[in-house]
């Protein structure tokens, strides 16, 4: 069975008082690098919007880089990429949630950043 | 004209327990066609819904559900199950005269029997939707039958010698419903199927669904699906476009001790393109156990991946 520990993450609550929302998160690989998911966890956010993240520093295959994304499904929507990450990468991750409408209140979006183990 | 007092299938909106049925037979808003998506509840939202038609046309080539309702017009309970289970066919409108040509759809999403139960004067909807993987259809469209038994009742399948033998089979048998089913063809490469037979275990947990795309073209739509109800929301992902090489998507949901249903991936590539050789997708599903030395641990429950060769 694989495992994944979560070495970063970061939870917002959003008020959708601006059509866009962006927080910043400061990544630091460590000593070993590895397969690394980048996740948002879309909670009570619009379908219709879209959420994205992309990283300052190159280095990372494929890039730490998530086009505008829609969300498609409403509650709880997830998505992110796959990336292989160099031992000592450390980037500044731009995270966003562009809102077709405006929020319920209780909507969050949270960051994850998770290496892929093996147990 | 009487009163049919057991588990009425309408044939148009409006209706009550009246036999022989007038008017339109081919529009029975008690079988609900509902595309690649499903619903937690369905007991409630069908019986909610049940002055309206829900449906939703069906995809070719990708797995779709179908629900089935009826009203409940005898003074008890009625519970269709085992061999009085309710059960739904499928054929081409040019075979709709030929019973023995019919395709019954057995399939569940648990890999239980349907079943169908109704409190008197109740809406009862089938205990799960049937799963129908319907191919693309050229010059000729697709018509579903259902037959609910209730006691006292014969809704057996005769055979027909023509279409209005057929027209007075279905106006006057409460039990029994048709419906024209629309479907849209797929024109472009799609391929469905089970990615995972899903076993929650005897404790409930908010679990992550995400399926990770591996060198899939970008706006290759996926989607995934577990049809057994219970999970709130229900696990659905509806078509969602993969934007990189590297892409997941999926929601979260809280399953309920001792689920268990198959989930089913859709997916359809672009017009024009094929799947890349090294393209992969892999079903996963996961749950947050807590932290360690403040790092916290995530057990993937089940994964499968698929390759497209």
């Amino acid at each position: 069975m694989s495992k994944l520990n979560i070495t970063h993450s970061k939870n917002h609550l959003l008020s959708g008082d601006s059509a866009r929302e962006e927080f910043k998160l400061s990544y630091e690989q460590g000593e070993e690098g590895g397969r690394v998911q980048f996740s948002l966890v879309c909670n009570n956010i619009p379908v219709g919007s879209t959420v994205g993240f992309s990283a300052d520093k190159p280095g990372p295959d494929p890039p730490i880089y998530l086009p505008p994304t829609l969300v498609t499904i409403f509650p709880a929507f997830i998505t992110g990429i796959v990336s292989q990450i160099l031992a000592n990468y450390a980037a500044e991750i731009t995270y966003y949630v562009v809102f077709s409408q405006t929020p319920t209140s209780g909507a969050s979006v949270e960051f994850q950043a998770a290496i892929i183990a093996q147990s | 004209m009487a009163s049919y007092n057991g588990i009425f299938e309408r044939s148009a909106l409006g209706q009550t327990n009246t036999v022989p049925r007038t008017g339109t037979l081919d529009t029975s808003p008690d079988i609900i066609p509902f595309g690649i998506g499903c619903v937690s509840d369905p007991g409630t939202f069908f019986s909610d819904d049940y002055e309206k038609d829900p449906s939703v046309p069906l995809e070719a080539n990708q797995t779709n559900y179908i629900y089935l309702r009826g009203k409940n017009y005898s003074g008890n309970i009625i519970d269709d199950s085992g061999e009085q289970r309710p059960r739904l066919f499928w054929t081409k409108a040019s075979l709709l005269l030929f019973p023995q040509a019919w395709n019954e759809l057995t399939q569940s999403p648990s890999g239980q029997a349907f079943s169908l139960t109704a409190d008197a004067a109740a809406t009862g909807v089938v205990s799960e939707p049937f799963i129908w993987q319907p191919d693309n259809i050229e010059n000729d469209h697709y018509c579903l039958i259902a037959q609910v038994p209730s006691p006292g009742y014969d809704n057996a399948i005769p055979g027909f010698n023509g279409i209005d033998q057929f027209n007075a089979w279905v106006a006057g048998h409460g039990g029994i419903a048709w419906r024209s089913a629309a479907v849209n063809n797929s024109t472009s490469l799609t391929f469905t199927g089970q990615g995972m037979g899903y076993q929650q275990g005897p404790d409930a947990f908010m679990i992550e669904f995400v399926l990770i795309c591996k060198n899939l073209p970008v706006e290759t739509k996926v989607s995934f699906s577990a049809g057994a109800p219970g999970p709130e929301p229900a696990i659905f992902l509806p078509p969602t476009a993969v934007n990189g090489p590297d892409f997941f998507t999926g929601l979260e949901s809280m399953v309920p001790a001792n689920y268990v249903s198959a989930i089913y991936y859709n997916i359809t590539f672009p017009k024009g393109t094929t799947p890349p050789p090294d393209a992969q997708v892999s079903l996963q599903a996961w749950y947050r156990s807590g932290s360690e030395n403040g790092i916290e641990k995530v057990i993937v429950l089940g994964s499968n991946t698929l390759h497209f060769r």
